[in-house]
């Protein structure tokens, strides 16, 4: 792996997860001496490479930010806090497509066909898909293409790609870590209790 | 053992040398397709095999002798073993084969050589489980080590986990067998097979059975935690669901500033960085002309158009300028450098590159990244030298020292720079003169 490919994600801001960039996680994640490197490479620059969610993604953070950069790095959360709704709408359809309600993380396969098949097969994922439809502009349209617009619609918030494109086959990427981490943040603080009982009934069930 | 050897040395150096030098006979002899018959087999070499059991030689064909049969036999079950798990029971049957046999021989005044043959048969079989119990332990560690840490999907990990506490609970369960009582139950009173089981396998049973009851703990503990993790992950997410379809959380409602972001450990980013690239040669190093440049970008004032203001040394910012920012860590290295050759004496005027090597910075930032900095802080085309600022009878000027790539290829190649203060009263420094490598940085 080339140093500077790894700079380059970093200063485009981008979360390098062992998803999406496989070759530069594990570049970073394999030795203290990589990663420290890095950093030194970052430093002069005001910028710091951090590991987040337990790991899962690196990205660089700028450590001496301009009051427009605040600005951004503000904005770059706002982007997908303010996107939770849909967000949450789509993770929440999908995990309904899974037997047990789980929810997404990050390395999970997502193969389109299955799904399809799934829809057909399971009446509350496909309610929950045709609820979706609004959020992912395929409203009244069949499974097919509502799963389809589904699966785009999350690649474009960069919770998942397109692992390979003959068989439409997705996978998801770091991203639903650091969204599982907003979630988390939401739900401690903006509840006041968590009420673990209530939401066991309520998986599954067509809310 | 000594009592055993009946042969010279000679006798069996020879059939090694035989062996050595016709093992590609007794590949083909081995392969089930192949059948060497086209051979002279006069050869003295061809009778130590013969006679020793190694080959036999027919009318038309070389065949493996039984006993050579054996051997080969017995390495292929060696290196099965080294590739399988350990069959404990299987072992455990070998060993007690082994011990019966060599009891029964001591109890012969006429069968000394029998019971050493079958004693050292025990050995290698405590050693060779010793060193499968061993070879089992290093793959469980490797799967914990490397399969589970090169899987980012904790679904995966948990079955990866699962099928490992599977494993480990029938390995347990296999060396139960070879506890202590059974062993004893192995040998008995027959001492001399209990040292040999004591010296080569008792260790290697509790040492493995200490290590894989670790590991046992540790993947329960784990598979407990990665449990948790998604159960609650699950909980979460429809938690929020359920409380987006009841309207008791409205998104848009909350604003979170960049300092909470960043305690709850969710900031990153926040670097500008400009699309410009410039056509200047930089091979890998493009990512930190890129990094430099768009720094600056983000920095640049407001006040567009405005020149940069350069007197006696000091790098003056317009008022409005300096109530926004102060300049950036990166460009106070630049306005050091034109300040170190704000002077008339061209002999004490630095090149970039001289500056670069002198001034500490080759540790802090890439030669070409500094150049492009330079370049981009003084305004440069990265193509023509070009005046910076006029005042009076002076001026500023910038000096790129640059070539062609190759003469096919269009890519202007800046190698160096010189900022240089001139006056408009005397001619401007010669090719030679600036580019003279400074007496003080030689």
């Amino acid at each position: 792996m080339k140093e500077h490919e790894i700079l380059r994600m970093i200063m485009q801001n981008k979360l390098i997860c062992p998803v999406s960039e496989p070759e530069a996680y594990k570049w970073l994640k394999d030795s203290e001496d990589n990663f420290n490197r890095i950093s030194n490479h970052l430093e002069p620059f005001g910028i710091k490479l951090v590991s987040m969610c337990d790991g899962d993604v690196y990205a660089g953070l700028n450590a001496v930010p301009s009051e427009s950069d605040k600005k951004a790095i503000s904005k770059q959360f706002h982007d997908i806090y303010n996107n939770i709704g849909p967000i949450i709408e789509m993770l929440t359809c999908l995990a309904s497509a899974d037997e047990n309600n789980n929810a997404l993380v990050m390395g999970d396969k997502l193969k389109q066909a299955e799904l399809v098949l799934a829809a057909n097969d399971n009446k509350h994922f496909e309610s929950m898909l045709n609820q979706v439809s609004e959020i992912t502009g395929a409203t009244k349209k069949p499974n097919d293409q509502q799963v389809e617009a589904l699966l785009e619609r999350l690649r474009k918030h960069d919770i998942v790609i397109l692992s390979n494109s003959a068989q439409k086959i997705y996978r998801v990427t770091g991203m639903i870590s650091y969204i599982s981490q907003i979630f988390e943040y939401i739900t401690e603080n903006l509840f006041d209790d968590f009420d673990e009982e209530a939401i066991e009934l309520q998986q599954g069930l067509g809310l | 053992m000594s009592e055993g050897i009946k042969l010279t040395e000679d006798k069996i150096k020879t059939l090694g040398r035989a062996i050595t030098d016709k093992a590609d006979v007794l590949f083909e002899a081995y392969s089930p397709e192949s059948c060497y018959g086209a051979v002279n087999t006069s050869s003295k070499q061809y009778k130590v095999l013969r006679d020793s059991g190694v080959i036999s030689i027919n009318a038309n064909s070389i065949t493996l002798g039984s006993s050579f049969r054996d051997i080969l036999r017995t390495v292929d079950q060696k290196s099965y073993r080294t590739h399988t798990m350990p069959d404990v029971e299987d072992w455990k049957q070998n060993i007690h084969h082994s011990i019966q046999m060599a009891q029964a021989a001591s109890d012969s005044f006429d069968e000394t050589h029998d019971e050493m043959m079958h004693l050292a048969n025990i050995r290698d079989e405590a050693n060779m489980l010793s060193e499968a119990l061993g070879r089992e332990m290093a793959n469980i560690e490797y799967i914990i080590n490397s399969d589970l840490n090169n899987t980012p999907n904790i679904k995966a990990k948990r079955i990866i986990l699962e099928s490992l506490n599977k494993k480990i609970k029938s390995q347990i369960q296999k060396t139960a067998i070879l506890g202590r009582e059974e062993l004893y139950k192995l040998h008995g009173d027959y001492t001399k097979a209990a040292v040999i089981l004591d010296e080569y396998l008792s260790d290697s049973i509790v040492r493995f059975n200490h290590e894989m009851g670790v590991h046992l703990d540790k993947t329960i503990l784990l598979i407990d935690k990665l449990k948790k993790d998604q159960n609650r992950q699950n909980k979460i997410l429809w938690q929020l669901h359920k409380a987006l379809r009841n309207e008791q959380f409205i998104p848009k409602q909350m604003g979170l500033e960049l300092r909470d972001i960043e305690s709850i450990g969710l900031a990153f980013g926040g670097i500008d960085v400009s699309d410009n690239f410039y056509n200047i040669e930089l091979s890998d190093d493009s990512y930190l002309l890129a990094t430099i440049i768009g720094k600056l970008a983000s920095s640049k004032p407001s006040t567009k158009g405005k020149e940069i203001k350069i007197y006696e040394g000091e790098y003056v910012e317009s008022a409005d300028r300096i109530e926004q920012q102060k300049p950036s860590p990166e460009k106070l290295w630049v306005l050091k450098y034109l300040s170190n050759n704000n002077t008339d004496d061209l002999n004490k005027c630095y090149s970039v590159r001289e500056y670069w090597q002198t001034a500490g910075l080759s540790h802090v930032v890439e030669y070409k990244a500094f150049l492009a900095l330079v370049l981009k802080v003084c305004g440069s085309n990265f193509k023509n030298d070009h005046v910076i600022k006029k005042k009076d009878t002076c001026y500023w000027k910038l000096y790129l020292k640059k070539r062609w790539l190759s003469d096919t290829c269009d890519t202007l190649y800046i190698t160096d720079a010189k900022y240089v203060r001139c006056h408009t009263t005397s001619t401007e420094p010669s090719e030679r003169e600036l580019w003279t490598p400074n007496s003080l940085s030689a």
